[in-house]
């Protein structure tokens, strides 16, 4: 199902957004038109500004929610799975259990070495 | 003696006290609560009813009659269906399952999947902010009508658009503006004479806005009521009419029109294709963010895709349900479609209903039927879209309480609303209307359904492929699609612009399957090699949107 989104539903909507340019440019000599215009460019400057700034918008998130999208991920490993990991993990004692998380972070690889990734993780 | 009767009555005033207290709580109950403390919807038909019945609106009703009555015959349901099955439903079900998952209103439920799409979480909450302040005042007009109905005979005899534009919308004509010749630069500007507030308008405006406060403020409990009545009600209308207009002279005919024609030729046209892809989008509601916050009420295990696929097709049944009323009108009024001639999107509704109503003997009873309809039909998809907003607010973890946030938004928004009660309120909403649905609304979406099948879960595919290769594949996707769009505007045909698009989306993907890690492997030998680079392909291509998206996201 969301191989549909990404390869269908998303190359269709980006064709149909399209179209809104044009039909704007004959239209630029109404006030009205340019008003919703501009709203609507500002509504969507608002939807880039969060990839750009994303804590602007932890106003929104109550505080003891804001950390969920953070979780550390394994490759192919599902992340309710992951949560049973890691409580395993705490359940065993300090060698073991170092040798458990190394195997882990290996699987995770490089990606997530990227410094703001992991500050933001640490925060 | 006198100490005893005060002490009596009040314990009696205590009791009344009481009573009063638990009648409220009765009329209007307090909802349910989830194990995780999260308001609760008190049943799952509750739910799908508000769902639908944010759908369900004048999209369905007057818009939708007027897209077929342009594309009739029965080759229209092939490009219909197609939109239904690949865009809507899928959208659908990755709304409704974010916001079941992650518990919470959109900004939540994106802030979940990655923390960088908060904005994307946000987007459907403007989309709603905006539109739900214009549709009340559109709303406020069907009032306009509604409280004409009771008049006999029916006001709009014989003049039906000098009614609908003198004396419901009222707006005096503008001074309009020009381009030059060729288009290159404006010659004037349309001006707007009038600026005065219409008391009218101003006044249903305000009688809507206490309606759709009054269905949300106390939350999903007492919301979770209403939508019986506010689904319940169109849907009994909706066959009393189709059966009166079945029942019209020559209706058969019409009807005809739609289900026993068959025109191939017209699917070798983009027009039609594009004209289904935006009635089923826009007539389903995705990117509104309704049914993210309402799933959010959901309990947490929930079938999301059988609630998606019930929430689509009772819309489309629904609608091409309620289209035999207008076909049926349609062949009684023997209003053929001309060739060539297409018609606007609400004109069929707006002429041929209103019309069909006067011929009707007792005319004043089926006015008032049908505009009553409009109005439940509208106001249950006005009331879902701010409580979008409210959801937000409640989340975020404001001090307030709901009932105090949802009063201070509904007259917030009722401040918003006046600028479209004025003399030339039906302009502006018409200019906020068209931009925000084809360019904020498309955009949002497309966010939705792209980011979150590109940045989920990503450093798990960099760290199996590398960085680069994930820069690189990406590149193709994006700019592919930029590519072909500008490609494609600027020779003004899309065959080239496909051609450039898909094109240079292969080359980044195969440049990205070609600079990727190599995998781990024991073998060795060209074939191993290609048959390794090609499953990291797969892993650029399709693990955000494989099976972990659909197993950490139970739905």
């Amino acid at each position: 199902m969301p191989v549909l989104l990404r390869y269908v539903s998303g190359p269709v909507l980006a064709i149909i957004f399209s179209f809104a340019f044009p039909e704007f440019h004959t239209l630029r000599y109404d006030p009205m038109m340019i008003t919703g215009f501009i709203l609507s460019i500002l509504g969507m400057v608002g939807v880039l500004l969060g990839f750009v700034m994303p804590r602007y918008y932890d106003a929104f998130i109550p505080a003891h929610r804001r950390d969920e999208g953070t979780h550390l991920t394994v490759l192919n490993e599902p992340i309710s799975q992951l949560d049973t990991l890691s409580v395993v993990n705490s359940d065993i004692d300090g060698g073991e259990s170092g040798s458990r998380e190394k195997s882990l972070s290996e699987g995770v690889g490089s990606g997530n070495d990227l410094p703001e990734l992991r500050a933001e993780r640490l925060k | 003696m006198f100490l005893r009767c005060t002490h009596a009555a009040i314990m009696a005033l205590h009791k009344i006290k009481a009573y009063a207290q638990k009648g409220f709580r009765w009329i209007f109950p307090e909802p349910d609560k989830a194990e995780d403390g999260r308001d609760q919807w008190p049943s799952r038909a509750a739910f799908l009813l508000a769902a639908m019945g944010g759908c369900a609106g004048q999209g369905n009703l007057l818009r939708y009659p007027s897209v077929v009555y342009n594309n009739y015959g029965l080759q229209w349901f092939i490009p219909y269906l197609l939109a239904v099955f690949l865009i809507a439903i899928p959208a659908l079900v990755l709304e409704i399952s974010i916001g079941q998952a992650y518990r919470g209103g959109s900004v939540i439920a994106f802030n979940n999947i990655n923390g960088r799409l908060k904005g994307i979480g946000l987007g459907p909450v403007f989309v709603s902010l905006i539109v739900v302040q214009y549709f009340t005042v559109n709303l406020a007009w069907i009032m306009n009508y509604f409280r004409n109905s009771f008049t006999s005979p029916l006001p709009w005899e014989n003049r039906i658009e000098d009614f609908y534009n003198n004396d419901v919308v009222a707006n005096p004509a503008p001074i309009a503006g020009s381009l030059t010749d060729g288009g290159n630069n404006v010659a004037s500007y349309t001006s707007y004479p009038a600026i005065g507030l219409i008391g009218e308008t101003v006044g249903w405006s305000a009688f809507i806005w206490f309606l759709i406060w009054f269905s949300i403020f106390r939350g999903v409990g007492m919301t979770g009521r209403v939508v019986y009545f506010t689904m319940g009600l169109p849907i009994i209308t909706t066959i009393i009419f189709v059966g009166r207009a079945l029942s019209l002279d020559n209706a058969g005919a019409g009807v005809k029109l739609l289900w026993g024609t068959w025109r191939g030729d017209q699917l070798a046209s983009g027009t039609v294709w594009q004209t289904a892809v935006g009635q089923v989008f826009f007539s389903t509601g995705i990117g509104f963010g309704y049914f993210t916050s309402y799933a959010s009420y959901n309990q947490k295990h929930s079938n999301a895709v059988m609630d998606a696929v019930l929430i689509c097709g009772s819309n489309v049944l629904f609608e091409n349900f309620a289209a035999f009323a207008i076909f049926g009108v349609v062949g009684f009024l023997r209003r053929w479609p001309q060739d060539g001639e297409r018609l606007g999107a609400f004109v069929v509704g707006f002429l041929t209903l209103p019309e069909a109503v006067l011929q009707m003997p007792g005319a004043n009873f089926w006015a008032i039927l049908l505009f009553l309809t409009l109005i439940v039909l509208g106001f249950s998809s006005a009331f879902v879209m701010l409580d979008v907003v409210a959801t937000l607010l409640v989340d975020s973890g404001v001090k307030y309480s709901r009932p105090t946030i949802v009063t201070a938004l509904t007259l917030v928004s009722f401040l918003m609303c006046l600028p479209y009660c004025t003399e030339f309120g039906y302009y502006f909403l018409d200019g906020v209307d068209r931009w925000i649905n084809n360019i904020v609304l498309i955009f949002v979406v497309f966010g939705e359904v792209v980011s979150a099948t590109t940045v989920y879960r990503w450093t798990d595919i960099t760290g199996r492929v590398g960085l680069p290769a994930f820069i690189v594949y990406n590149l193709g996707y994006f700019g592919g699609l930029l590519i072909g769009v500008t490609v494609a505007h600027g020779v003004g045909s899309a065959g080239p612009g496909a051609g450039a698009g898909f094109g240079s989306f292969v080359v980044c993907t195969l440049v990205a399957g070609f600079i990727a890690k190599a995998p781990a492997s024991d073998s060795f030998g060209i074939m191993s090699k290609v048959r390794g680079q090609a499953s990291q392909l797969w892993y650029l291509a399709f693990y955000s949107v494989s099976s972990c998206l659909t197993v950490d996201i139970p739905s």
